[in-house]
């Protein structure tokens, strides 16, 4: 493995580790939210929008503005969800998943008209100033600032899970909101709290693809990393470091898959279907004990 | 006029048939106390078998059966991993979608390009019941369309009669409203759930057949396209019921083929034609889904609630 492909695990392990960040945090507090696909598009037009469009300001504020643009409203698209569910008790997988089509659909609108870029024959948005992009870190390679951004991010939510009031009250509504509502915590103040939050990082591993990477906006910019996301989150147990752990090997998984692609043909979705595998056994493992139950007989209890 | 509006409202049912098959493959499935999220992966798989098999054989019986068969199977590994192990049904299903829509894609992407023989579509296109396909608004609707579209009909009516006038039916509802009860009755608990989640999984492959087969007609990449999440939303809609799930999936169908007219045909406003944008339209099912749902819940009766023990493992051994 050359060095520029090493690097490149990185690259492709940021937007996973956000999302994945973010389903992790949802998921604990028993909130399915599957919509980081969508948060994520928020985050990148929203992103775009501020970058391309803010008056003159230091870049580097203009940088900082956008991705908490970013944020703010891609943890306000999932809050549609918490709501929804707070006050009508609708599936938030259902709504999740709705609010993704929407908005990958309103991408393409987006595109076309107001962020279209006007010397282009493709539906993208105009580059963004170079000063306004992410910087790489490393040169000859794509390393760059916003992976730093998520490793920290790993960091803050590990401690806001372990180490605060609002991250025991996350958890404790996760594990049995019943019993956290008996003892005086407020579930559905939690509950929007652990959306708002889930969405916002989803929205920022779409606002650092936009400012790192692609340098503009464009259709289908997250290649699936919100249901990625979502699996990633399931088979790191919803732990943070694990989902940093899980995201660089399936980052590493895929650029291996990309060069087996150019060398042999294998086509790199191979990956998601592989992954799709490891967490449908990973759900049957209690298979093993299942048949040794049936073979002891009376003796397991 | 008159005839716009019949023609519309042919294109509805056609478009409401897939949702139709798969809603009330996920209403068997639900019934049990099984919430099968897999339902858009099947239809993928399904769609993409149909087709498969419809291009090699030329028989659309083969088709939709295999198309069926081909659902069945994925609803099993949903079946074993539910049912048996006792995951996470949400979990579960949800994986089972990613993988296999990811699989249909991967085995679909040589596909895209080919078609179905004409002997094929002549086989499964519009009955034309002369007289009755005449009367005009509901005559092409009604007495106009394809086998698959009267056959999804007759599904719901055979699933009515089964629910609510057969013992099966009544020990289904007894299996999700309460399976401990249902186990001490004699009723085989495990068995009913694997019989009812695949042939949810069943009804799911035929109705992603109608896509590739009759609908579309040929393969394209991720063919479904929220289908399947509409579906499970409209088991809500139907409260259960698979004759509201027919209004509910034609209401649907209804309101894509407003989308297909609105892109090709522009509303006029005092002489001047506006055009909606093709993706603001298609948009709209994906928030009507979410606005039909909370008007759902806001007229809400004590009778029309899920199963009791929907989406719960059942341990035989807590009874």
């Amino acid at each position: 493995m050359t060095f520029s492909n090493f690097m490149e695990i990185f690259v492709k392990g940021c937007p996973l580790i956000l999302t994945g960040l973010g389903c992790a945090v949802a998921f604990r507090t028993g909130f399915f939210n599957i919509g980081a696909e969508g948060q994520f598009y928020v985050g990148a037009i929203v992103t775009t929008m501020v970058s391309l469009y803010a008056p003159g300001m230091p870049p580097l504020l203009v940088i900082i503005l956008a991705l908490a643009c970013g944020f703010v409203c891609g943890g306000l698209w999932a809050l549609i969800a918490a709501i929804l569910k707070a006050r009508f008790n609708l599936s938030e997988i259902i709504v999740t998943i709705m609010l993704n089509y929407m908005v990958i659909n309103f991408l393409g609108y987006a595109l076309r008209s107001f962020l279209m870029d006007k010397a282009a024959n493709v539906p993208q948005s105009e580059k963004i100033d170079v000063a306004r992009q992410i910087p790489v870190l490393v040169r000859a390679s794509r390393f760059h600032a916003g992976i730093l951004l998520a490793l920290v991010c790993v960091a803050v939510v590990w401690f806001l899970m372990q180490k605060t009031t609002l991250g025991y009250e996350l958890k404790a509504v996760g594990l049995n909101r019943r019993a956290a509502a008996v003892n005086g915590i407020p579930v559905v103040r939690t509950v929007i709290y652990s959306a708002f939050l889930s969405g916002g990082l989803a929205a920022l591993a779409g606002g650092i693809e936009v400012l790192a990477i692609q340098k503009k906006l464009i259709e289908g910019i997250s290649a699936n990393c919100g249901y990625t996301a979502v699996l990633i989150a399931l088979i790191a147990r919803n732990k943070p470091w694990a989902v940093l752990v899980v995201s660089l090997l399936y980052a590493a998984l895929q650029v291996q898959a990309g060069s087996w692609q150019r060398q042999s043909g294998v086509p790199s979705s191979i990956v998601n279907i592989f992954i799709g595998l490891i967490v449908i056994l990973i759900l049957a493992k209690d298979i093993v004990p299942y048949f040794r139950r049936k073979e002891g007989g009376s003796n397991a209890s | 006029m008159m005839n716009d509006i019949g023609l519309f409202l042919q294109t509805a049912i056609i478009m409401g048939t897939p949702m139709l098959y798969a809603t009330l493959g996920e209403i068997l499935a639900e019934r049990s106390g099984s919430l099968n999220l897999g339902v858009e992966g099947m239809m993928m798989t399904g769609a993409l078998a149909g087709f498969l098999v419809g291009t090699t054989t030329n028989s659309p019986l083969l088709a939709v059966l295999c198309a069926g068969l081909v659902g069945a199977m994925g609803s099993m590994i949903f079946a074993v991993l539910t049912v048996s192990l006792k995951a996470n049904q949400l979990v579960a299903g949800f994986v089972l979608t990613i993988f296999l829509s990811g699989l249909a894609n991967l085995i679909g992407s040589g596909y895209g390009n080919s078609t179905l023989p004409k002997t094929f579509t002549s086989k499964i296109s519009a009955i034309h019941i002369p007289g009755l396909s005449e009367i005009p608004l509901l005559g092409p609707a009604i007495f106009e369309q394809s086998i698959l579209v009267y056959l999804g009909i007759l599904t719901a009516v055979v699933l009515w009669l089964y629910m609510n006038k057969t013992r099966f039916g009544l020990s289904l509802r007894v299996v999700g409203e309460n399976p401990s009860f249902a186990d001490n009755a004699g009723i085989p608990v495990t068995l009913y759930k694997y019989v009812h989640i695949g042939a949810g999984g069943f009804l799911a492959g035929v109705g992603g057949s109608c896509l590739t087969l009759l609908i579309v007609p040929r393969w394209m990449e991720s063919i479904t396209a929220g289908m399947g999440w509409i579906s499970i939303a409209l088991v809500i809609f139907a409260l259960w019921s698979p004759a509201r799930a027919v209004f509910g999936a034609y209401f649907f169908g209804a309101l894509r083929g407003l989308v297909f007219k609105l892109q090709s045909a522009p509303i006029t406003i005092s002489g001047k034609a506006f055009y909606i944008p093709a993706q603001i339209l298609d948009l709209l099912p994906y928030l009507m889904t979410i606005l039909v749902l909370v008007l759902i819940t806001l007229g809400k009766r004590k009778e029309n609630r899920p199963p009791l023990w929907l989406c719960r493992p059942y341990f035989r051994e807590d009874r």
